[in-house]
């Protein structure tokens, strides 16, 4: 290992070269945002990966989709990240799954972070559930563009979230509620052009992974385990959410008396 | 089988156990509680111990003996083992050494706790029972594999909190 | 969140074995062998009732598997929707009445499938 590579990050504490090492990050969906967020933490020094993603490289995600070249137009998705951690790190450890996450879900069991990338809320809500159920810190990432209305131009948004255990879930917060998700059903089969870019993808993927070296290190000394970051791509902001002036501590949907396998009660 | 166990625990959690099993108590020189668990399968040969609760043992229920740190009474024990069999749950005995230092099992902590904690495998088998011990600046577990009689390190211990604090054992 | 035991009976009356969990603040039935009508293929299998509303239904009834049924197609809109930690399935069917008692939403849905 190259002495050198890691003296620049020397600030996040005596030992995170070594725990960078040793943790293990999933990252579900590994498009726009997952893998400009598998890049960085190839970059920082992590070695120990679980990815998820049954897509291959089509034209469409050269806008943005790092690490993967013209030449990458149908081939999985989780190959070119694989090669993206290879040219970086010399022995990484890369669990592999070209499917969805529910079709191997016990993997994702061993990881101590999961960082998800998807495309709807209901995804995002069964991933929650099962981070939740095995006391899994969850970073969630996003954005959308809605189209223009009235002549106003789209509306370029996104977020970060971080969901930890016993604290507020995206449903605490507001960010996944029936309404969404309902609608987001009625619109099932109808997916049509879903807008994405390079640079919103970036700027949401790098705060993530800011967020969960925080995590890992605690190098800021910072206490406050609640995050939901809102961007807003037309201003270039990203603020706290005005929400979370409302938001409750502790999570009531997932309550610790639920963890572990399920078990169904006689009644 | 050599069974790879990581033990995840709330900061919540393991701020109320740490902290309950500092105070002082009348007469007894440490104090004992159980943190209670659920199992989470990964594969046939690791698992995750899940802690979801604290169960402190009432002032009234140690026994004076000034050749332990701490003796709880029989009444402690049928109450632990009834809060087993109420929630299906596994039990990690703990107390606290409070002094620095990697943790280890005192001889009487290894010739005490674990005939204790082998008879929760007969009240819920299917979950995973063991020890949990602190001390002032860390932490360390000793789990009974299902149907086995052995005491084995758990390998990882997390306390999942803000930060994360990850600890492998060897 | 507790559920009328009246309705729990019935239920178990309609059905049979009956358990019960929670994920995500909603209550889960399930149903380990629930009877499907004549000629359904397989002609039994798992389910998992969530009688609250979720994804724009009212109420949900989900299968371990997707079902063939005698005649006709069924929009089977829900794939390896995760929840408890396994992989259901559901067929788009949507009931407008509200305050449905459990085996009635289990009836209705059956209806679904003849």
């Amino acid at each position: 290992m190259n002495e050198n590579r890691s003296s620049r990050q020397s600030f996040l504490g005596n030992h995170s070269e070594l725990l960078f090492q040793s943790v293990k990050v999933a990252v579900v969906g590994l498009g726009g945002g997952g893998s400009h967020i598998i890049q960085q933490l190839a970059h920082i020094g992590f070695d120990k990966y679980v990815i998820y993603d049954p897509q291959k490289v089509e034209e469409t995600n050269l806008n943005r989709m790092v690490g993967a070249t013209s030449y990458d137009v149908g081939v999985y998705k989780s190959t070119v990240m694989k090669r993206v951690i290879r040219n970086l790190r010399e022995n990484p450890s890369i669990r592999i799954y070209n499917s969805n996450w529910q079709a191997n879900p016990e993997t994702l069991r061993e990881a101590d972070i999961i960082i998800g990338c998807l495309d709807s809320f209901s995804e995002r809500r069964d991933l929650e559930a099962t981070a939740r159920r095995y006391l899994i810190p969850y970073l969630d990432i996003g954005m959308d563009v809605f189209p223009s209305i009235s002549g106003q131009p789209p509306r370029m948004v996104g977020q970060i979230i971080l969901s930890l255990p016993g604290k507020a879930c995206m449903q605490c917060l507001g960010y996944l509620n029936e309404t969404s998700l309902a609608k987001e059903a009625a619109q099932y089969g109808a997916a049509g052009y879903h807008p994405q870019v390079v640079w919103a993808n970036g700027i949401l993927a790098s705060t993530a992974v800011g967020i969960g070296i925080q995590l890992l290190t605690g190098w800021t000394g910072s206490t406050k385990p609640i995050i939901y970051l809102s961007y807003d791509g037309n201003l270039n902001t990203l603020n706290p959410h005005p929400r979370l002036k409302f938001v409750d501590q502790e999570c009531t949907h997932y309550p610790f008396q639920n963890i572990g396998d399920p078990t169904y009660r006689s009644i | 089988m050599n069974l790879n166990i990581h033990i995840k625990i709330p900061r919540t959690i393991y701020n109320t156990a740490k902290s309950d099993l500092s105070r002082n108590h009348p007469y007894a020189l440490e104090r004992v509680g159980f943190l209670f668990g659920k199992v989470g399968k990964i594969n046939s040969v690791s698992k995750l111990i899940l802690i979801n609760d604290y169960f402190p043992i009432d002032d009234t229920d140690y026994i004076e003996d000034d050749q332990v740190g701490a003796k709880i009474n029989s009444e402690a024990i049928h109450k632990v083992m009834q809060k087993i069999l109420d929630t299906n749950s596994g039990a990690l005995h703990t107390h606290l050494h409070n002094f620095p230092g990697v943790p280890s099992l005192s001889k009487v902590d290894k010739q005490s706790i674990p005939p204790l904690v082998r008879s929760f495998q007969h009240i819920v088998p299917s979950q995973i029972h063991g020890i949990f011990l602190f001390h002032s600046n860390h932490h360390k577990s000793w789990i009974i594999p299902p149907g086995a009689n052995n005491i084995k390190l758990a390998n990882k211990i997390t306390v999942v909190g803000y930060p994360l604090s990850i600890n492998i054992y060897e | 969140m507790e559920w009328p035991e009246d309705q729990i009976e019935e239920l178990k009356d309609f059905v049979g074995e009956v358990q019960i969990a929670e994920e995500g603040g909603k209550v889960y039935f399930l149903i380990p062998i629930l009877q499907l009508p004549e000629q359904c293929k397989p002609n039994a299998v798992r389910a998992l009732l969530c009688p609250t509303p979720r994804d724009g239904y009212k109420y949900r009834l989900f299968f371990a598997q997707i079902i063939e049924k005698p005649q006709g197609r069924l929009n089977w809109n829900s794939k390896n929707q995760r929840i408890l930690e396994e992989n259901w399935f559901a067929f788009s069917w949507r009931i407008n009445r509200n305050n449905l008692r459990l085996s009635q939403i289990v009836a209705d849905h059956l209806r679904g499938l003849r």
